[in-house]
């Protein structure tokens, strides 16, 4: 059985768990009160939900609605006034993770969907994106993972060394920020063990800290095919398992944040222009 | 103890619980933490995380597959103290870097508690006074015009008139409260000279409802609510301004949400109207000669957005020197007087205003101005308490005394 055939078997059913969870976190969220009606069933919150998401996505609003992602959502300007040392650290662990995913997703797409089913593994800019030593794909995975990396360390130094007092550290966090650590970790010796193994290309050094990291450790008598093997399920696997833990934990922030940003200034952007009536900060 | 009932809050807000990343940026601005730090469940970190805990235990997944155990008696208790020494004043949700509307959390959060009986008693008496005396003071509500009584003359507007363009809407502080009584004259005095077709609503007028709304006791403000649109609406107004910010954005906010429909009039807190009125040539105003400072009310700043009209009512008194305090507009810092601290913890709010007047002093200035009677009632027993040599006033008050009268000319 291929690595990759174990990966997909665990990981199929904890995507499972994880959308069971975001589905009780949905459930919890739809015992308040929706569009003034706390006595109303699921069916009709629901309804009701989807005409005002509906609503906003197809009116004026949509541009809010974006640009309150961009602006605030994604570049926090908010936390950027506030404390820009911190705003750096949370962009750049944002603009990674984001980056990662994106190249992740682009790539599942080219090689399981463009190549495999439509072979289309001619065309240069599909092909590119199912090669992880193409110079364009490896230096974004790099650039990537570098602002992980960067992002995750400052927020272990404020956090575990300097102790910033407005900090209050509970299991909560350190479960996330240990779930984070060991997946950059793993993601890293990934890529090392997978440039010193046969399956990297010639121009593997278009990874700009990956490969000279890959070069020091070279020389050792490991077995690189087979360590890859085991680090990719291994890396892939415990994104998954963080990926379930998601709805039960601290990393929901992620989601239920985005939303809120946007949704809150999308409603105060509203106000201001005018397009609707309300206080500074009005009641749902 | 029954189960969390969550009805009380909106989907919207379930999220923002669910959003909050316990950053702690909230707890650098809260001026009530500032004042009480052994009081970690003041902030709004741990209100927040509280919720979380409590939500958790009882719909979580252990719940829904083992059943959920008792409310934990002991995490409500402190939640429920810490939840009402909240002056409600905003300046976590302005610096909350996921955009939780904080201010609408809280009073959630305290009909939640309201429900579940665990509010203070002090807001049980006030509800009853509101309920029985429709004014907060429990004074007869007859007596609503006794702020108008040492008047040299009494405007036509204050009393005896039914029809007018412009209501008048005094609110509670000022009715009630003799160190508040000079807002509404001076008040009417300028209405009066710009030849504003006012009137107020004299007994007629009763409690807008906002001191229960935000003690979580929104319920009982429904029929004060009622009264008080039918009674403006019967004036034939088309405007509505009141000199209290809590009573403005009661108005403005929260009445056209709990009657379920538009009011059909404009509503304007008094510093709009009085700068519409001085740009417009209809009040002129003399000089000042002593440096001023400015503090934005919560309720009028951060809680409605206004934070321009008084500043350019004041930097149109001719010769005025204005200096801005440290932290202003959204960052200002609260007067300690709101969210009914005061009932709940006198000493509490005492310290946050002492905080407020020493960033005043700061500036050299002579004279507080403010735009809330009740940040001025809070200001001034902090100047009296420090026996700072600085004067409170409101901005009417100002405006009234510096106004040139067409007598005088």
């Amino acid at each position: 059985m291929s690595a990759e055939t174990i990966f997909w078997i665990v990981h199929l059913p904890l995507m499972l768990l994880f959308l069971l969870g975001m589905g009780l976190v949905f459930a919890n969220w739809l015992q308040g009160s929706v569009g003034g009606q706390a006595d109303a069933s699921n069916k009709q919150k629901i309804r009701t939900l989807t005409k005002s998401v509906l609503a906003t996505i197809l009116s004026r609003k949509l541009l809010l609605l974006v640009k309150s992602f961009v602006v605030e959502a994604w570049f926090n300007r908010r936390l950027y006034r506030n404390d820009r040392w911190r705003w750096l650290s949370h962009f750049a662990l944002l603009s990674g993770f984001m980056l990662l995913m994106t190249l992740s997703g682009i790539s599942a797409l080219s090689d399981k969907v463009l190549i495999h089913l439509f072979h289309l593994e001619h065309i240069p800019w599909i092909a590119m994106w199912a090669n992880p030593d193409h110079p364009i794909t490896a230096v974004l995975n790099e650039i990537g993972a570098v602002l992980m990396t960067g992002g995750l360390l400052y927020f272990l130094v404020r956090r575990y060394l300097l102790r910033v007092p407005q900090l209050r550290t509970g299991p909560l966090d350190t479960w996330m920020i240990a779930g984070l650590s060991l997946i950059l970790l793993t993601g890293w010796i990934t890529e090392i063990v997978r440039i010193n193994s046969s399956y990297a290309e010639a121009t593997a050094y278009f990874a700009f800290l990956g490969y000279p990291l890959a070069q020091l450790v070279q020389g050792l008598p490991l077995p690189w095919d087979t360590l890859f093997h085991g680090m990719y399920v291994s890396h892939g696997l415990l994104t998954s398992l963080v990926i379930v833990y998601v709805p039960f934990g601290k990393f929901m922030h992620v989601i239920a944040g985005a939303l809120v940003t946007m949704i809150n200034q999308m409603n105060e952007e509203a106000v201001r222009l005018g397009w609707e009536k309300g206080g500074a900060h009005g009641r749902a | 103890m029954a189960a969390l009932d969550l009805r009380r809050f909106t989907f919207k807000q379930l999220m923002e619980i669910t959003a909050c990343t316990r950053c702690g940026e909230c707890i650098t601005w809260c001026p009530t933490f500032a004042e009480k730090e052994e009081l970690e469940a003041i902030t709004p970190l741990r209100k927040i995380e509280a919720l979380q805990k409590l939500i958790g235990r009882q719909y979580g997944l252990r719940a829904r597959l083992f059943g959920a155990p008792p409310l934990d008696g002991a995490l409500l208790s402190t939640h429920a103290e810490g939840t009402y020494d909240c002056t409600l004043c905003g300046r976590c949700g302005v610096v909350c870097p996921v955009h939780i509307d904080t201010r609408s959390l809280w009073i959630a959060m305290r009909e939640q508690l309201v429900d579940m009986s665990l509010h203070p008693e002090t807001m049980n008496t006030l509800r009853d006074t509101v309920s029985s005396s429709y004014n907060i003071s429990g004074d007869d509500n007859k007596d609503r015009l006794i702020w108008s009584e040492n008047l040299p003359t009494i405007p036509e507007g204050v009393k005896g008139k039914e029809q007018a363009e412009v209501v008048y809407f005094v609110g509670c502080v000022s009715s009630f409260y003799p160190q508040s009584y000079s807002i509404p004259q001076s008040f009417v005095e300028i209405l009066d000279e710009a030849g504003v077709d006012f009137l107020t609503l004299g007994e007629a007028e009763q409690c807008c409802g906002f001191p229960l709304i935000i003690a979580g006791m929104g319920d009982s403000a429904r029929e004060l609510v009622r009264h008080n649109v039918e009674a403006v609406r019967r004036t034939g107004a088309e405007m509505l301004v009141a000199s209290c910010p809590s009573c403005y954005h009661t108005w403005h906010s929260d009445y056209p949400r709990l009657l379920g429909e538009p009011l059909g009039f404009e509503v304007v807190h008094s510093t709009e109207l009085l700068r519409d009125l001085i740009g417009e040539g209809r009040i002129k105003l003399g000089s000042f000669g002593r440096p001023v400072t400015y503090h934005d009310p919560c309720d009028l700043g951060r809680t409605s957005g206004i934070y321009d009209a008084p500043r350019e009512v004041i930097r149109s008194i001719p010769g005025i020197e204005f200096i801005e305090m440290k932290d202003t507009r959204q960052y200002s810092l609260c007067c300690g007087g709101g969210g009914d601290v005061e009932m709940a913890d006198k000493e509490l709010s005492a310290s946050v205003a002492r905080r407020r007047l020493e960033q005043a002093q700061a500036t050299s200035a002579q004279v507080i101005l403010s735009a809330c009677q009740q940040c001025k009632r809070t200001l001034a027993g902090a100047v009296r308490s420090a026996k700072a040599r600085m004067r409170v006033m409101d901005l009417v008050e100002l405006v009234a005394r510096v106004m040139e009268k067409q007598g005088d000319q």
